[in-house]
């Protein structure tokens, strides 16, 4: 069995095949079908075929950019969870399924797929969230510690925060606007002084 | 909605009436009006006996605030047990209001309605305070539960004149309007400066003519209707701004032959007390508002001892106070009153001591209408007073970085005093080694 480093898990990230990093069929210079390659990795590391349902979340829902993100991101993480460690890892279908239909998407809404191989940072984040749903983590780390790591890491919760921020100095400057243009109006009758 | 035509004629067009300067807009609706009605039933029912503790629809309406409101999504830790930890949560001061008073208006509360105030100034640097038009007509729900205390039986019809708040300023924002929320009755804020008035015995005429209900003002104002000898026969008179002397009360009630009741409002917490019927401290009237007392450094102040006034809760919703200290002082007593108002007293309230200028023709000088000065100048911080024998002196705490025009500031002010001695002072630290530091003091009495 493989250890276990960052630094070969990006290194396996890096190599990824062709395959992998091929347009998902239902765009243009489309090749490759992520359901199909879901359905595998799915019955692979579970041992049960995937639910229909289940793997109607791996098909193009629009034509759109974000969506054709998505699945390309999915082929990363696919790829990922094909490292024999984690294959053999034997994960709760459960929180596969968390990972590939709820966080995932959320990655893939901030992040673009190709910056998990540019990007060590991104791909750091994006093996850290599959370790995470195999149920493992990196040789010298506690749970604790790849936890507090992949917080490092997140994008989508980085996202969340910029959005935060942005959103309320919107509001700030909004707030501010009113404020000073109503102090100019004039005020409702008040029947003492204060 | 009817149109009360006949009483804002009334006080328009009397040939006595003042020059008033501004036309207020109608902003209470339907809806309002039946809030205020409920607001008055709560009163009645909801006001009783307190204890330290907030009760629990204050503890209520704090959770509700804390992921709606910037400033305490950011102080108050999450998960906090506030009825358990109530005396840890952080307190709220006139600098958050003052610096960031956007962080305090909640996210999701439409801006439309909104209303903006500025304080007079008198106690500090005049604050921007936003408002609601409901929140500022409870006011009035609150004024009826402090005149039934003091046994005035309230009730003004649609043709009368309801209240005249009284100004004495060198200038002010005056008008006539209606009252919704009593059945559109009159309201006129005046200005008793002689300037204002087609004839100098104008004042002494409008004021007998329109019989108004209820009288309003400051000390300032109702020492300068005492000086005009103004006929009005009110059912009761109330003071607010700053503390009325006793001395002051007793004459003015023995003029006009009615209470005078002494009131506890900031424009940031709306009303907080009224004068006891016995005339033994302040009871706290809205029973939406948590009142504490806190020691200098945000402590519960031991019972009976003296703190910092400091207010959770009221009906601003676009201002949600959490622990307000208000920079005034004084000490609760939950113990029962004489007069039957079984809400707490405040003893010995400070920080509303009355201040009062004179021109050098002795003319009385609001320091209202010095704020009014200091404020179109870029200011940190300030300190007015006026000695014994007329002189001045002025402390300035200019805004770094910007340019500040003395020879201007010093021409606007002498226009209002005249030729009175003054003293100029800029000091870049004023207020840092005593930040209670008042804005305006005077060794002038009122009672002269």
């Amino acid at each position: 069995m493989t250890s276990l480093t960052l630094s070969a898990l990006l290194r396996w990230l890096r190599e990824m095949p062709g395959a992998f990093r091929a347009q998902p069929v239902g765009f243009p210079g489309g090749e490759v079908r992520v359901r199909a390659v879901l359905a595998d990795l799915w019955e692979e590391v579970t041992g049960q075929p995937a639910p229909p349902a289940l793997l109607a979340a791996f098909e193009a829902q629009s034509d759109g950019k974000t969506e054709r993100n998505r699945l390309r991101l999915l082929l990363a993480a696919a790829h990922i969870l094909w490292h024999p460690t984690l294959r053999a890892s034997r994960p709760q279908p459960e929180r596969l399924r968390r990972f590939l239909i709820q966080e995932l998407p959320a990655m893939a809404a901030v992040v673009p797929a190709d910056s998990v191989l540019d990007d060590e940072e991104r791909g750091e984040e994006l093996i850290r969230l599959a370790l995470r749903a195999a149920g493992l983590h990196l040789e010298g780390e506690t749970a604790h510690d790849a936890e507090d790591r992949l917080k490092q890491v997140d994008s989508v919760e980085r996202h969340r925060v910029l959005a935060e921020a942005a959103q309320r100095e919107r509001r700030a400057r909004e707030v501010r606007e009113a404020m000073a243009r109503k102090a100019a109006e004039e005020a409702a009758a008040k029947v003492t002084r204060e | 909605m009817t149109l009360p035509a006949g009483v804002l004629l009334r006080m328009a067009e009397h040939p006595d009436a003042p020059r008033f300067n501004r036309v207020v807009q109608e902003l209470l609706g339907e809806a309002d009006l039946a809030a205020l009605d409920r607001y008055r039933g709560e009163l009645a029912s909801r006001r009783g006996r307190r204890s330290t503790s907030p009760s629990p629809e204050i503890l209520q309406t704090v959770a509700g605030w804390l992921p709606r409101v910037p400033l305490l999504a950011c102080t108050v830790p999450a998960g906090m047990d506030f009825e358990r930890g109530w005396d840890e949560l952080p307190t709220t001061t006139r600098t958050d209001v003052a610096t960031r008073v956007w962080e305090l208006v909640p996210t999701d509360v439409d801006l439309a309605p909104m209303i903006v105030y500025r304080t007079a100034g008198t106690t500090g640097h005049p604050l921007l305070v936003p408002h609601h038009p409901r929140a500022v007509a409870s006011y009035q729900i609150l004024l009826e539960q402090a005149l039934a205390r003091h046994g005035v039986a309230f009730a003004p019809g649609g043709e009368d004149v309801a209240c005249l708040l009284l100004g004495a300023q060198a200038s002010t924002v005056t008008y006539a309007t209606t009252l919704p929320a009593w059945h559109h009755a009159g309201f006129a804020k005046l200005n008793l400066r002689p300037t204002e008035w087609p004839r100098p015995d104008s004042p002494r005429r409008y004021l007998g003519d329109m019989a108004p209900h209820l009288l309003t003002g400051d000390p300032i104002s109702f020492a300068e209707l005492l000086r005009l000898d103004v006929r009005a026969r009110p059912l009761a008179a109330v003071s607010t701004a700053v503390a009325m002397s006793s001395g002051l009360r007793q004459r003015l009630s023995l003029a006009l032959g009615c209470p005078v009741i002494d009131w506890y409002s900031l424009t940031e917490t709306g009303p907080i007390a009224y004068l006891c019927a016995t005339g033994e401290g302040y009871h706290l009237l809205p029973h939406d508002l948590h009142v504490e007392v806190l020691d200098g450094p945000g402590r519960p102040a031991a019972p009976g001892e003296r703190g910092e006034i400091t207010v959770t809760g009221g009906r601003n919703p676009y201002l949600p106070l959490l622990r307000y200290r208000t920079g005034d002082w004084g000490r609760l007593a939950f113990d029962p009153c004489p007069c039957g108002d079984p809400m707490p007293r405040i003893l010995d309230l400070e920080g509303r001591r009355p201040v009062l200028f004179r021109a050098a023709d002795g003319t009385l000088v609001n320091p209202v209408d010095v704020s009014r000065v200091l404020r179109r100048h870029p200011l940190v911080r300030h300190h007015f007073a006026q000695h014994a024998d007329g002189g001045c002196e002025l402390a300035l705490r200019p805004l770094p970085g910007t340019p500040l025009d003395t020879d201007a500031l010093v021409a606007e002010l002498a226009a209002l005093l005249g030729a009175v001695d003054l003293e100029l002072r800029i000091d870049p630290t004023l207020g840092d080694r005593d930040p209670k530091l008042a804005a305006y003091a005077s060794e002038l009495l009122l009672e002269e």
